[in-house]
């Protein structure tokens, strides 16, 4: 139809011809004042020809630095129904494709929208549709269609893409500007020799452009020597004349950064921050010229180095800055910003990194707050489930050091003793609030939602568990966790596969559902590679479990065989080849294992007890003893507790130690000796 | 309500009913009556007094005669005498109260064994004589004549039936009732109270006593409105808390990328539409996508694509186009592939040429241009697998046979050209034939192969004797003396 629309409209006269030409030149030379006038001449003597007003939209668009970009929606929505065009990327086919440009440019707006999705199918198909010619509208798309790809976190696509583009423009390569340039479909076009000179420079653009992207997806595979290789390369491009730009500098301090190199990475960083340093323009400028809100990204990057550097605070403080240069933005009225600067969202991202940082600074009702915020959007990220049980945990059970610190005593033992009464009674302290786990399964579903209940933790990480296990990992060859990179090496799928077990082993305990406990206990255990620590917090909950459920035997067998209090984070690198990242572009397997050494430290940032063996085996001898009481077997127990205190003399008892002393004592008759030990242990209780 | 809600008004009551006076001057039914009469709000079970009276069982403070002991431990016994021992709640605290009676003296406090060093209270634990008395009691069921015997005399008649009978204390009843609760238990014996009595001083006053006792065992002020008479305390595990996960690159890096760079641009072929031939050649190019050409516009459209060899980028072939063309037009579509193989990467072409369906034009197309250019191998072996497929699969056998003669000529082209190794392809073609082997064609390149494949292995023998002859050669050389090596 529209085809047939077209060829009613009357061919251009030779001038109109000239008129047009030098439009395009003005276009293309950026100055839009002389194109807009030429232009509108034109739209003057033609006002039924869309495809003219279009260009002319495009032109005053630009002209007026992508501002009101409302009204040029407007026009743009206009143009398609003049062409008698439905915005539907399905329209796109493969042949014969009318008014390209139009489908680009409604590309862009969806990209700036960040209707990401839309963009992508548009794209996808109008990325189709070209020959091998490489014609300024052909770089933009494929260009513009790498851009999205990287939003999308499809990096091995993107890097694809990039490949097949760089051999296109390659100087065998049909160069546009020699040959009589025809654009795609029917319409055939002349291109005037004195563009040249533009495009070479575009070229330029082009590729710089190509070799950041090109950086970016390697950074983001975490394939480091290929990402430090392409990031020499940008700075080569870029010539030692012309400043580096911020998006060089920022490329190359997550490199830093992601080799482990933090503290370089942060100076970077903070150079950056302070504009007029290293780079010339202001945050305000580069907003409105380039649409990157600078001011945020790198209070929002330092702080991921605060972080990682081992301050917490201060990486939460600077995470509250940043959020607060978004909300100044926010605050701004996006009309009066241009289209590529008026739709920035980041929201979600600092909302992760903060409430990431608070759950790690042990404030987890408020960490709790954003990280279920950001479910909504990300549920489909097993990490983001586990943190969220993470903060349930900690919630109901802060830390583990009060077990077997030695305080206070006589608090920790003796709640009252009631001496001056008559016939004193010695109280014992209540026995630990032990978590009572609802018992109504629907009073779970309904009212607990989203309360930090470990019934709510439970949830949480039966999702995780489902998601960290699917097939779909092994298809992709990554694990994606938005709004985090995707996570390639197998052994931090492993790393977080392992944690997610624990945590649901420990609820599933603290919830006496004993037999899924146990289970999960056996999958944790038959893990690959996984780190002490795991190892033997799964003995631990494997042996508690099979009691608490009436396998005394096979509990005895957990709690006692072959139990070593190793809780160290380190696990062992897999083997020599997986540190080389050269061999494969593919991102799985054969990543490299991040940090400078070659066992993968990971390490809680915050201090997790038992952190030493010692203190891991005295919660082990613990848990030994109690298993003996109350099956019974009161002679091995006192045996048992008696070799360790005798182990440790001169080291101070944990008060748990001396309850579980003088227990033993009344449960083996002996009252008065457990009524010395309480007093000579608690200080002057003697009437 | 209230949990706590008149235990301590419970165990005033009880200490009423027990007060020494009416323990004498009652016989254990009696006393049950006035417990039921007491505790009428609490019917059916009653279970609530009972309870306190076994936490009161538990502190010396409350038991300064024997017989008090008695009657609490009778009243218990009768509550649940209609009933089978086993359904006693309290089965498992007789049973601890009775263990080892003919040995040893036992505590009312824990089931282990008892220190024989250190003094514990007269009060603090049963006597032997006690210990039959309650026995006789929790054997008997309710019609029994015991039960109505006053305190005292029952008392006596046991203390004659020590002095006669050796001491034997048989518990058949108590032992089954035990074995079947056993059953439904978990942690036997486990707990212990949750605080220590004191000893008496010197010179206190019993009723004293008990009153403390009284507010701090079942006071409503202490621990949460759980009376300290009825707190147990067991040790339990120490569950610790998992780490948090530790995971590098989790927090989001912001990665500022410029988007800037993408805005709308105009269309730039508006207006400037080409005229004359190159607009021609594009009309014709894209009906030649649709249909056949007459042999005039072919022509032309060759003609134009000899002048200009560049133009045939800009006519809008893509890959996923060339199939039509080849279909409609393969002479068109042969001239356009050889011009664009001078300037673009051809991969995507040949990968749509190979997966086309096979027709004589495809496989005409494939003919021609190994013919004028070197197709790239691994290009040529898979389309000529994917060709030995289609045929195998055709279920039409006229087309099939068409198709089958067809692929042979061209294969007998293509080898007797030595443009492919048909060694590296023999199995595949050699089946093919043998399957076929009722087409003459076919028959015919079986032929072709194994000729070659003799002239192959005759080429082979002269190969191996003349190697064997060289070798033959180089170590006659060796053994020859050799000037520098003797050094002359």
């Amino acid at each position: 139809m529209a085809y047939e629309d077209q060829s009613e409209i009357l061919p251009l006269s030779e001038t109109e011809r000239e008129v047009c030409e030098a439009a395009i030149n003005h276009f293309s030379e950026e100055d839009f004042q002389t194109s807009a006038d030429l232009l509108a001449n034109i739209v003057a003597n033609r006002p039924n020809d869309h495809r003219f007003k279009h260009n002319l939209a495009v032109v005053e668009f630009r002209q007026r630095s992508c501002m009101n970009w409302k009204k040029f929606t407007d026009e743009l929505t206009k143009a398609f129904s003049d062409a008698k065009l439905d915005m539907e990327p399905c329209l796109i086919k493969q042949d014969n494709l009318q008014y390209p440009v139009l489908w680009y440019n409604l590309s862009v707006i969806y990209f700036h929208q960040r209707r990401t999705r839309k963009a992508l199918a548009v794209l996808d198909r109008l990325s189709k549709t070209f020959s091998n010619v490489m014609t300024p509208l052909t770089k933009r798309t494929k260009l513009l269609l790498i851009d999205v790809l990287i939003r999308v976190q499809q990096y091995e696509r993107a890097l694809n893409e990039i490949e097949v583009f760089e051999a296109q423009l390659r100087p065998s390569s049909v160069d546009i500007s020699c040959a009589p340039k025809l654009s795609q479909g029917s319409t055939a076009v002349l291109q005037p020799v004195s563009t040249q000179a533009t495009d070479s420079k575009f070229d330029g653009d082009v590729r710089i452009k190509l070799q950041q992207y090109k950086t970016l997806c390697h950074l983001c595979m975490k394939s480091l020597k290929l990402g430090k290789k392409e990031c020499r390369q940008l700075f080569m491009a870029t010539g030692p004349s012309s400043p580096i730009t911020y998006v060089g500098t920022c490329l190359k301090a997550y490199h830093d950064y992601l080799r482990g190199n933090v503290k370089k990475a942060h100076k970077t960083i903070t150079n950056l921050k302070q504009p007029g340093t290293e780079n010339a323009e202001s945050h305000e400028n580069i907003l409105e010229q380039y649409g990157d809100l600078l001011s945020a990204v790198c209070l929002n990057n330092e702080a991921c180095c605060d972080f990682y550097l081992g301050k917490p605070t201060l990486a939460g403080m600077n995470f509250v800055k940043a959020a607060a240069e978004f909300d100044k933005y926010s605050e701004k009225d996006n009309s009066t910003l241009p289209l590529y600067a008026a739709k920035i969202n980041m929201k979600l991202e600092l909302m992760y990194n903060f409430g990431v940082t608070l759950l790690n600074l042990r404030r987890p009702t408020e960490a709790l707050k954003y990280l279920n915020m950001c479910l909504n959007f990300y549920f489909n990220n097993p990490r983001l489930w586990l943190r969220v049980a993470e903060c349930c945990i900690q919630i109901q059970k802060s830390e583990n050091e009060s077990h077997l610190s030695v305080g206070d005593k006589r608090r920790n033992i003796i709640k009252d003793h009631n001496g001056s009464q008559l016939s004193g009674k010695i109280v014992f302290v209540d026995p630990c609030s032990e978590y009572k786990p609802a018992n109504n399964e629907d009073a779970v579903k309904e009212n607990d939602k989203e309360k930090p209940t470990l019934e709510y933790a439970n949830i949480c990480l039966e999702n995780a568990l489902r998601l960290v296990e699917s097939d779909s990992i092994a298809n992709e060859g990554c694990l994606y966790v938005k709004p985090s990179t995707p996570i390639s090496s197998i052994q931090e799928i492993n790393s977080l596969h392992a944690a997610i077990l624990c945590a649901a082993a420990y609820v599933q305990l603290k919830l006496e559902n004993y037999p899924l406990a146990i289970k999960r206990c056996h999958q944790l255990m038959t893990l690959h590679n996984i780190p002490g620590a795991y190892q033997y917090l799964a003995k631990m909950y494997l042996g508690e479990a099979y009691f608490k459920y009436g396998q005394l035997t096979k509990a005895h067998d957990a709690l006692f065989q072959e139990n070593s209090c190793d809780v160290n984070f380190y696990v062992p690198p897999e083997s020599d080849e997986k540190k080389d990242d050269t061999a494969s572009e593919c991102s799985w397997p054969g990543q490299p294992t991040v940090g400078t050494n070659c066992s993968v430290n990971v390490k809680p940032l915050s201090d997790w007890y038992p952190n030493d063996e010692r203190s891991a085996k005295a919660v082990l001898v613990y848990n030994q003893t109690v298993k003996l009481c109350c099956s019974g077997e009161l002679n091995k127990a006192s045996e048992l507790l008696r070799q360790w205190i005798s182990r440790n003399e001169g080291r101070a008892l944990a008060p748990e130690f001396i309850k579980l002393a003088a227990y033993l004592h009344i449960r083996l008759g002996n009252i008065e000796k457990a009524k010395s030990l309480l007093h000579t242990t608690t200080g002057k209780l003697k009437r | 309500m209230d949990a706590s809600a008149g235990f301590q008004e419970i165990a005033t009551a009880l200490l009423e009913l027990l007060m020494d006076d009416n323990v004498n001057a009652s016989s254990i039914n009696e006393l049950h009556e006035s417990f039921l009469i007491k505790f009428a709000g609490d019917m059916p079970f009653l279970f609530k007094p009972c309870h306190v009276l076994v936490t009161m069982l538990q502190d010396p403070s409350f038991y300064n005669s024997s017989n008090r002991k008695i009657a609490a431990l009778g009243i218990l016994a009768r509550r649940y005498c209609d009933m089978p021992l086993e359904d006693n709640p309290f089965v498992m605290y007789f049973k601890s109260l009775l263990e080892n009676a003919n040995t040893l003296e036992q505590s009312p406090i824990g089931t282990g064994k008892k220190s024989q060093n250190e003094p514990i209270e007269e009060n603090d634990r049963l006597s032997f004589l006690e210990k039959l008395v309650i026995a006789q009691l929790i054997e008997s069921d309710s019609s029994a004549p015991i039960w109505n015997e006053k305190l005292p005399a029952l008392i006596k008649t046991t203390t004659e039936k020590i002095k006669k009978s050796p001491r034997i204390l048989d518990l058949p009843k108590l032992s089954k009732a035990k074995e079947k609760q056993l059953v439904n238990l978990k942690f036997v014996h486990s707990g212990i109270r949750g605080y220590l009595s004191e000893p008496k001083e010197e010179g206190e006053n019993d009723s004293d006593i008990e009153k403390a006792a009284l507010k701090t065992l079942y006071g409503s002020d202490s621990n949460k409105n759980i009376p300290l008479a009825f707190i147990s305390h067991r040790p339990d595990f120490i569950t610790l808390s998992p780490p948090l996960h530790f995971a590098r690159d989790e927090l989001v890096w912001m990665m500022p990328t410029e988007p800037g760079f993408h805005v709308p641009i105009i269309d730039s072929s508006v207006g400037l539409e080409l005229k004359g031939e190159a607009t021609e050649a594009l009309q014709l190019i894209n009906q030649a996508f649709n249909e056949a050409l007459s042999l005039l516009q072919r022509q032309t459209l060759l003609n134009e694509l000899a002048k200009d060899p560049k133009i045939v980028s800009h006519l809008g072939i893509t890959p996923q186009r060339l199939p039509d063309l080849v279909e409609n037009n393969p002479m068109i579509a042969i001239d356009v592939i050889l011009k664009l193989m001078e300037t673009s990467d051809m991969t995507e072409y040949f990968t749509m040429l190979v997966n086309m369906d096979m027709s004589v034009h495809s496989m005409e197309v494939v003919n021609r241009l190994t013919s004028s250019v070197e197709l790239p191998k691994e290009f040529l072996y898979l389309y000529i697998s994917n060709c030995i497929k289609t045929c195998e699969g055709f279920q039409d056998k006229y087309m099939q046979n068409r198709l089958v003669r067809l692929l042979c000529v061209f294969l007998q082209s293509l080898i007797r050209h030595r443009i492919i190794d048909f060694q590296e392809l023999y199995i595949e073609i050699l089946t093919f034939c043998v399957e076929f082997s009722r087409i003459r064609e076919a028959a015919a390149l079986y032929r072709l192969m194994k000729q070659l494949e003799s002239e192959d292995a005759s080429l082979q023998q002269i190969l191996t004797k003349k190697l064997e002859l060289h070798q033959h050669l180089s170590e006659a050389a060796k053994n020859f003396p050799s000037k520098d090596k003797d050094g002359k």
